[in-house]
């Protein structure tokens, strides 16, 4: 009797740790769940935060849902690994045959404790694991009570204490940015690509323009408005996800990000130019080439001043978008020089600024400009292959001049290069091939 | 602490006592067996087991020797057949001849073969007709032998030893699938190495030879072979074990390679795919408990652990698969598929 009570509390004592070892193992894959999570999550918002502040709309859109997406396939494997490490009694026991190096002998006490009748083995299998006590004590098969994982979370939290400190040191940077933006723009009708505004941005531009120039301005937006509407569905879901990318931009942050002055954008009209519907017709489509559809282009509408009389040059304020943005190179950002302003005006203005227009093969030549700084010179060499519509079959290969212009050193990156001299026997090939 | 009283009476011996008898069997074995621990190792564990074993080695590996000598040592009853082709049933189970008694009376009498015995070793059985070979299969399942419409059972302990000569192959009837499975495990002897050759020169040209010391008395040496076998049944295995077991089986058969069991996630084994013709019978999976159940005594354990059925699987499973002819033409060999099975399978171990 004492016999059989003895060996009943070795059983009890044996299964009270494979208990204590199962509880310790679950503590631990809790803490691997929480842990994990926690980083995932921290991570995956901060990634999200630093594409806001980075990114355009629609690759903050596509990074944030690659994100997200990321974000949800690690926290489900984090459940099924948690799922997976859950514990119980065999399991446990399993463990600690496992690391006690006990063969199986915890895991066959576990399995045929509760048994109607015994082996005549069975109270040497007690005694024999007993015995081994020692060896699968719950803090000698796990010693850890911290699980591995909260070095994961340390190690995101410390990384975005990191990313935290770098943006506020750079914060500055941005508005530095912002404040050396120029604030007014001269631009020729003319010149202007109409482009579908980011629906993202606010709007943030004055037009200035005479009665005639805000009228052909309207017809040109009224022109692109109706490309805008032929172009397809996808367009528009492009357009709404631009939409619902910046909102959701804005809200991340919880700022404007572009929070530019406003920009002021006189316009100007060639006469010679407005007057040849060729011309006008040649520009339009030249624009359109290159301008993505959207709605924008029907925002670009919005310059309701363009009906005002026409009396002095009035101002446009666009109170929807920016619906008219001037190309590469048309616009003059040193508008505070009076001589750069006045080129897009007179008959002599055709050159400079405006001359960027570069496929009006019109305006390629005319007397070369002295450069104000010119030192150094660079080369522009023009590539022309023979195509099968070339002049003469078989006839040798043409090979481009070599045109020497002079390099103005404080030649800013969208200021219009100097028009040079080009050599009378080399203007009319060059002009065929800007016809091209 | 009392053991249970088996119904016929028989008391299973004590872990204690498996363990010496065990050790001294193998010792007094190895006094005329030079080297090859391992597969005396292997045959004992079958013989306590309760199953037969089936030898594997070219000739002059000791086989003949091992068998004879473990007969001495556990002083059991002991028989050999040599199998030949013209060796008929009644051969070895034996027959009924007329005898006349003192007073001129003549009766049918059963003249038993060499079959009743305790230890037989039945050797190159594969040159024996498929017939002769299968007079051995009642009595290797059932322990009793039928002739003329009268069943004699056969004396426990009974194990049966059939050496296969893997050379020499012509003329040769392989043995039917149905008869390899009876046995337990397949013992393969290699060639000695070069110290064991020594040592074998040494032992056995000499004028002395070295006496093999029964270890029970002729009396009750069947007794206590039983009892020490009635102790391996009392090992105790966890239900994870004996569900590892099951899955190695069926590891083994290419209809199941792709998904074991109850597991989640399937597991391919390309080899058994791809060569296996028939995998094991359930006969595989009680091998490797009951020859992983002696393997746990003798490591003073009560009770089977995964690691005893791994290290038993090519002995038990080897001899149960049937390979195809993509296998023979690739010189793939059992033991190759075997030791795939098992590294696949140990992963699953719940």
């Amino acid at each position: 009797m004492t016999e059989t009570k003895l060996q009943d509390q070795k059983l009890w004592l044996t299964l009270f740790q494979i208990e204590a070892l199962k509880k310790r193992l679950n503590l631990l894959t809790a803490q691997f769940g929480l842990f994990s999570t926690l980083a995932v999550i921290i991570a995956g918002t901060a990634l999200i935060y630093l594409a806001a502040l980075a990114m355009p709309p629609l690759a903050f859109l596509a990074c944030a849902l690659v994100v997200v997406a990321s974000a949800l396939v690690a926290t489900w494997r984090v459940i099924r690994v948690m799922h997976h490490r859950w514990a119980n009694l065999p399991h446990a026991a399993m463990l600690a045959d496992s690391r006690a190096g006990l063969k199986g002998r915890l895991l066959t006490v576990l399995a045929t404790a509760d048994a109607q009748s015994h082996s005549v083995l069975w109270p040497y299998l007690i005694e024999d694991t007993y015995a081994h006590r020692r060896e699968f004590e719950p803090a000698r098969i796990e010693p850890r009570w911290v699980s591995r994982a909260i070095f994961a979370f340390t190690g995101v939290v410390f990384a975005l204490v990191a990313i935290a400190f770098l943006l506020r040191y750079r914060r500055p940077g941005l508005g530095a940015v912002a404040v050396m933006a120029p604030s007014e723009v001269t631009a020729d009708l003319n010149d202007l690509e109409i482009e579908p505004a980011d629906p993202a941005l606010q709007p943030n531009v004055h037009v200035y323009a005479d009665a005639a120039t805000l009228r052909q301005l309207q017809s040109k937006l009224a022109d692109r408005g109706n490309q805008a509407r032929t172009h397809d569905r996808w367009s528009r879901w492009m357009s709404s996800a631009r939409n619902f990318a910046g909102a959701l931009q804005d809200q991340v942050t919880g700022h404007k990000l572009f929070n530019l002055p406003p920009l002021h954008l006189k316009l100007t009209n060639r006469g010679d130019a407005g007057a040849d519907p060729d011309h006008s017709r040649q520009a339009s489509s030249t624009g359109s080439n290159n301008a993505p559809p959207g709605p924008g282009g029907n925002a670009g509408t919005a310059p309701n001043g363009s009906t005002a009389p026409s009396e002095a040059p009035q101002l446009a304020h666009n109170d929807t978008a920016p619906a008219v943005n001037p190309p590469n190179g048309s616009a003059n950002p040193n508008s505070a020089d009076p001589g750069a302003a006045g080129q897009g005006e007179g008959p002599s203005g055709i050159g400079g600024a405006t001359h960027s227009g570069g496929t009006d093969p019109t305006h390629l030549f005319g007397p070369p400009q002295p450069q104000r700084l010119g030192a150094d010179s660079f080369k522009i060499t023009i590539d022309a292959t023979p195509a099968d519509e070339a002049s003469a079959k078989g006839a040798p290969a043409y090979i481009p001049p070599k045109i020497q212009v002079p390099l103005n050193p404080e030649q800013a990156p969208d200021e219009p290069i100097a028009r040079a001299e080009v050599p009378p026997e080399d203007q009319m090939t060059i002009k065929r091939v800007f016809e091209r | 602490m009392t053991h249970p009283v088996e119904p016929n009476g028989l008391e299973p011996a004590s872990l204690p006592d498996f363990i010496r008898t065990f050790r001294k069997v193998q010792a007094e074995v190895h006094k005329a067996i030079v080297g090859q621990e391992q597969a005396v190792e292997q045959l004992l564990t079958a013989f306590f087991a309760g199953g037969h074993v089936l030898i594997e080695g070219v000739p002059g590996t000791g086989k003949t020797t091992l068998v004879k000598t473990l007969g001495l040592a556990l002083n059991l009853s002991f028989n050999r057949i040599q199998f030949t082709v013209d060796l008929m049933p009644a051969d070895i189970t034996g027959t009924r001849v007329i005898l006349s008694g003192a007073d001129g009376h003549r009766e049918f009498s059963f003249q038993p073969g060499p079959i009743f015995c305790h230890l037989l070793l039945g050797d190159e059985i594969n040159r024996a007709t498929p017939k002769t070979q299968s007079a051995l299969l009642e009595a290797m399942a059932e322990l009793q032998v039928t002739s003329g419409g009268t069943t004699y059972p056969l004396a426990p302990p009974y194990f049966v030893m059939a050496t296969l000569n893997p050379i020499e192959m012509e003329g040769t009837y392989p043995l039917p699938e149905a008869q390899l499975d009876r046995f337990l495990l397949k013992v393969r002897l290699a060639y000695p190495n070069e110290d064991d050759m020594v040592r074998i020169i040494a032992a056995t040209t000499g004028a002395q030879e070295s006496p093999i010391e029964p270890v029970f008395s002729a009396a009750t040496a069947a007794r206590e072979v039983e009892r020490l076998k009635r102790l391996v049944r009392e090992v105790m295995v966890a239900p994870a074990v004996e569900r590892y077991a099951a899955r190695m089986v069926r590891a083994t058969q290419p209809e199941n390679s792709r998904a074991l069991g109850e597991l989640k996630s399937p597991i391919h084994i390309d080899a058994v795919s791809r060569y296996v013709l028939f995998g094991s019978s359930p006969r595989g999976a009680q091998a490797l408990i009951l020859c992983g159940k002696v393997r746990a005594l003798l490591d003073g354990r009560a009770n089977v652990d995964f690691d005893d059925l791994d290290e038993l699987a090519p002995a038990a499973l080897e001899h149960r698969i049937m390979l195809n002819y993509a296998a023979h033409s690739d010189n793939i060999e059992p033991a190759q598929i075997i030791a795939e099975v098992v590294k696949t399978v140990r992963r699953t171990r719940d």
